[in-house]
């Protein structure tokens, strides 16, 4: 796997075809320049075009189950998120949290799901031996 | 197959006007001056989403690698089936990568983030025109340093001498109230406490091993589900900004840490372009 063993120099590296397909997502959806700004230029159409693509990233079952979250470091989806200097150190303020959420809320909904539990794992092992008669 | 010859800088551009998909943005070389070296080879030869070809749009001193998407493609989105959707968008994240890649085996690159539009390859110009300090700014910044990723992992070995990741004691089971509970907890909460442990000792000595080759460092978020395919539990999954003199003293520093046979596994990925290190460009304001 590792992209090391035979050649050395990172002209080698040619992993583009072998290499773990959640090792790119991860780099490809969370990561990676955003245009960031007022670039003048007909932002609404970059944006639904962008935006509808990467919908369809976050109704993908696998990248959910990845845990993708590109929405929290989206400034197309959370402008107010991001610091203006581009620190990329994840500092969360409460608001992006709670805009995270928003947004989160609404993928729910875009996916026609109503259970808001799935987002949030949570350990749930021994606590279900109280909730065993269906309460209505 | 029809070799359309790669002449100097203007060769014939495949623009259909309509919308481009931006991959990357380089640094303009070997543009005015191409007289003989057909220097951007991995820029020309690159296949794009859709099999597109990928092109070259300079604007000054920066250039944008992109590809011109099919509008029909894109109002497909999120039309299809389930496995079509993940088939295309695996289509596009790995075409994504390999195009960056392409270029990033030459010279220093900034990755877009993946499913980046323009209207217009005119737009992407102006995009290069307003972003061209930032762009070159970052550039320099992230000049011969490529991202590398570390994985660790933990894995029950062979023979478990604890059940460290045993699921809990039915609660619910009627003969084993109280007592008999609560020691299977204990024993479990130990168990689990040591193979944290063990997990967070193998932590520390991956990134302490790897810290002494490294420029920087970000932690990705670990990898579950079904796209997780390494060797066990990932509990580390880092990326780290190396120079790339210092790629084989980061692999062999790292790799030392791993002893399969006792469950602990280190995975190296990369070079990869630095994805995890750049940061949003902005337009130059004025």
């Amino acid at each position: 796997m590792s992209l090391f063993g035979d050649g050395p120099g990172p002209a080698a590296s040619g992993q583009g075809s072998s290499a773990n397909l959640a090792d790119i997502l991860e780099r490809v959806l969370d990561k990676g320049v955003v245009i960031a700004g007022d670039i003048q230029i007909n932002l609404l159409d970059i944006e639904l075009l962008t935006i509808k693509l990467r919908l369809l990233v976050a109704s993908v079952d696998k990248a959910k189950e990845m845990g993708i979250d590109w929405w929290e470091h989206d400034p197309s989806l959370s402008s107010r998120a991001r610091p203006q200097n581009g620190a990329v150190d994840g500092t969360a303020t409460t608001a992006l949290e709670a805009e995270n959420e928003r947004l989160r809320e609404e993928l729910r909904l875009l996916r026609g799901e109503s259970r808001p539990a799935e987002l949030d794992p949570s350990p749930a092992a021994p606590a279900e031996t109280t909730k065993d008669d269906p309460a209505p | 197959m029809t070799a359309a010859a790669p002449d100097h800088h203007d060769r014939p551009s495949p623009d259909t006007g309509g919308p481009v998909y931006l991959y990357a943005v380089t640094a303009a070389r070997h543009h005015e001056d191409a007289a003989g070296a057909t220097g951007d080879a991995g820029v020309t030869d690159a296949v794009g989403v859709a099999d597109a070809p990928v092109r070259a749009v300079t604007a000054g001193e920066v250039t944008a690698l992109v590809s011109s998407v099919d509008p029909r493609h894109l109002e497909m989105v999120g039309q299809r089936p389930q496995e079509a959707e993940l088939a295309w968008l695996e289509h596009v994240a790995r075409t994504h990568n390999a195009v960056v890649e392409s270029a990033f085996r030459e010279t220093t690159v900034l990755p877009m983030r993946i499913a980046t539009v323009h209207p217009t390859e005119e737009s992407v110009r102006e995009f290069l025109r307003k972003s061209s300090d930032a762009i070159l700014a970052e550039l320099a910044r992230l000049d011969g340093l490529v991202e590398v990723g570390v994985k660790a992992y933990r894995s029950t070995p062979p023979a478990p001498t604890e059940p460290a990741t045993a699921p809990p004691a039915a609660p619910t089971r009627p003969e084993s109230p109280g007592r008999a509970y609560l020691e299977a907890r204990r024993a479990q909460r130990r168990a689990r406490a040591d193979a944290d442990r063990d997990a967070a000792t193998l932590v520390r000595a991956v990134r302490d091993a790897a810290v002494p080759h490294a420029v920087d460092q970000r932690a990705h978020r670990l990898q579950t589900g079904e796209l997780a395919d390494g060797p066990g539990e990932n509990i580390a999954n880092d990326a780290w900004l190396v120079r790339r003199d210092a790629l084989l003293a980061l692999h062999a520093a790292v790799t030392a840490c791993a002893d399969p046979a006792a469950g602990r596994h280190v995975e190296v990925t990369g070079p990869w372009a630095p994805y995890s290190f750049v940061r949003p460009v902005a337009a130059d304001a004025g």
